[in-house]
């Protein structure tokens, strides 16, 4: 081939290249301009939904009907105590704390619980709880007093029992010095005959028949003791709140609470992660109110974990928390039952198959592994799991359609994320056990 | 001008008071044999908070209702799901009934369906809320 004959197909060819070459560059403008734009300003009706979440919206905690002690300073100096007391269980160390811990915001870390055992389930946060009609994952407990009973006597986590706990916080001086102030006469469980050191229903079999050995009245007294136990340990996790965190300072900036200039509050991406999460993302649907959840149950398909069966979630839990003797209903709960509006008026139906409770997304920085199980390692997976929006394993995927977020989108969606970090607002020696 | 303004003012309306229909509104059954009004406990609602309803129920005629069966189902119908709760119905005086345990969890579109009963007629009334 000749030059001359070579020269058009070059004339061609270097077109070809720059057409090509100013599409590309268009393209990558547009991209640029997509991602790098200043984000546009709220609407009003965006700034309603931001002002929703806005910590400065929550209300001081509500007294717990259920407990007559819950706001009592004095029952939250004992239970501080007791939470960090490794005298509550069967080894002598294991705590409260000890999966709750207070620098990962009372989560462990892990999983699932590691304690005596193993647990079912990923060690949740208390932090902000007091405001939860529900405890635990799928909600089987309807209070935290009654909630901080059932692990103590669990033989994954801490495998005590009740007679021996109510005996423990009647014979040290400082537990049976608070708790007569609290609870009124202190009981008397010197009798080993009638009281034996260890017993409670449904545990070991030794435990469980010397539990059926006693009379009716001595196992109202352990139970009334053990429930008191709990009540103090709730007064203390009741001061355990969120803290406010940068998204506060950015909120309260956009609804015009502070004077403070949005703009140097939030990046482009963060405001954009936020904006995503008020609408594309459809997030607040449940992650709403000003603790970022609705304290309600949902399957969102998450997968089980390796070698486990699909969680059956709340159609257990609602049966486990209907039987439960400490229930709002109980002998030992200081509510009227006209107050147990939650418990009487819980739902039933399939839409409780594998749903879970939905979790604070407060503090989301020190708490991972996310999810039930811990499934989840990371809140890019976190948030790729609901892009996906794969079939539920039981029940039904409440969140089934995806939500197609460009990958730049769940960047800003994870940016925004890591605003809602932020200390725990309660004194600094309740993060510490007690001198 | 003037349009944008007040369908903005309608909006924000709408998000503050947290009812499409502001409280008082007289809704009227399929058939038109029952009309239903209610105080809410909480006003405006919001969600995540448990709380109790006033229910009046009169006939066409403006007759209180008195002493009917009152059944009650809700929902999202964008989301394909219910209430977060079983709310009960009990006659609490002349054509007044007290709706216990209504908890909504999500912003968003709500209806709440009223199936009422008094012995010779049967007719559903629906409630939409915009919360």
């Amino acid at each position: 081939m000749t030059l001359q004959e070579l020269q058009p197909r070059l004339r061609r060819f270097n077109r070809a290249m720059i057409i090509g070459g100013l599409v590309l560059l268009a393209g990558l403008v547009a991209w640029l301009y997509l991602v790098l734009r200043p984000p546009s300003p709220w609407t009003d009706a965006e700034k309603v939904l931001i002002r929703s979440l806005w910590l400065g919206g929550l209300p001081p905690v509500p007294a717990d009907p259920t407990n007559a002690v819950s706001q009592d300073p004095r029952a939250a100096a004992m239970g501080h105590a007791l939470f960090f007391d490794t005298r509550l269980s069967a080894n002598n160390q294991v705590s409260c704390a000890f999966c709750h811990r207070p620098d990962r915001r009372f989560t462990d870390g892990m999983d699932k619980a590691r304690a005596l055992g193993q647990s079912r389930r990923n060690t949740p946060s208390i932090v902000g709880l007091a405001y939860s009609p529900w405890l635990y994952w799928d909600g089987r407990r309807d209070s935290l007093w009654s909630q901080a009973l059932s692990p103590l006597e669990d033989p994954q986590e801490q495998g005590s029992n009740r007679m021996r706990i109510a005996r423990l916080v009647t014979s040290d001086e400082q537990y049976a010095a608070t708790y007569a102030s609290l609870f009124g006469e202190l009981p008397d469980f010197s009798d080993t005959a009638r009281f034996p050191a260890d017993a409670g229903p449904g545990l070991k079999p030794e435990w469980d028949s010397a539990w059926q050995g006693m009379t009716e009245a001595d196992r109202d007294l352990v139970n009334r003791t053990f429930a008191n136990v709990g009540k103090t340990i709730a007064a203390y996790e009741a001061l355990l709140l969120p803290g406010s965190s940068r998204f506060d300072d950015y909120a309260a900036a956009v609804i015009g609470e502070s004077g403070a200039d949005p703009d140097n509050l939030f990046s482009n991406d963060e405001a954009k992660g936020l904006r995503l999460f008020v609408g594309k993302a459809r997030c607040m649907e449940c992650h709403n109110g000003p603790q970022f959840t609705n304290f309600e149950f949902h399957n969102t398909g998450i997968l089980s974990y390796p070698g486990d069966l699909p969680d059956r979630g709340r159609i257990d839990g609602i049966r486990e928390v209907r039987r439960n003797p400490f229930n709002c209903l109980g002998v030992n709960s200081d509510a009227e039952p006209g107050q147990c509006l939650e418990l009487t008026h819980a739902r039933d139906g399939v839409e409780l198959i594998g749903a879970l409770k939905t979790p604070s997304l407060r503090n989301l920085d020190s708490t991972a592994p996310y999810m039930h199980r811990g499934q989840v390692k990371t809140l890019a997976e976190t948030i790729e799991h609901y892009n996906d929006a794969p079939f539920a394993m039981i029940g039904h995927n409440e969140a089934e359609n995806p939500l197609r977020l460009l990958p730049f989108e769940r960047r800003q969606l994870e940016a925004f994320l890591g605003t809602l970090a932020a200390p725990i607002a309660a004194e600094e020696f309740l993060l510490l056990p007690p001198r | 001008m003037y349009k944008q303004f007040t369908t903005t003012a309608f909006l924000m309306l709408l998000v503050v008071t947290g009812q499409a229909q502001p409280a008082g509104d007289v809704f009227t059954s399929e058939k038109g044999r029952f009309r239903v009004s209610y105080q809410s406990q909480l006003d405006p609602i919001a969600i995540n908070r448990m709380h109790s309803w006033t229910l009046m129920v009169a006939d066409s005629g403006g007759e209180p209702v008195t002493g009917a069966n009152i059944a009650i189902k809700g929902g999202m119908p964008q989301h394909n799901h219910g209430l977060a709760t079983q709310p009960t119905i009990e006659s609490s005086g002349e054509g007044t009934y007290l709706l216990q345990g209504l908890r909504f969890h999500m912003m968003g579109y709500w209806e709440l369906e009223l199936t009422i009963d008094d012995g010779s007629a049967k007719d559903t009334v629906m409630i939409p809320l915009e919360l």
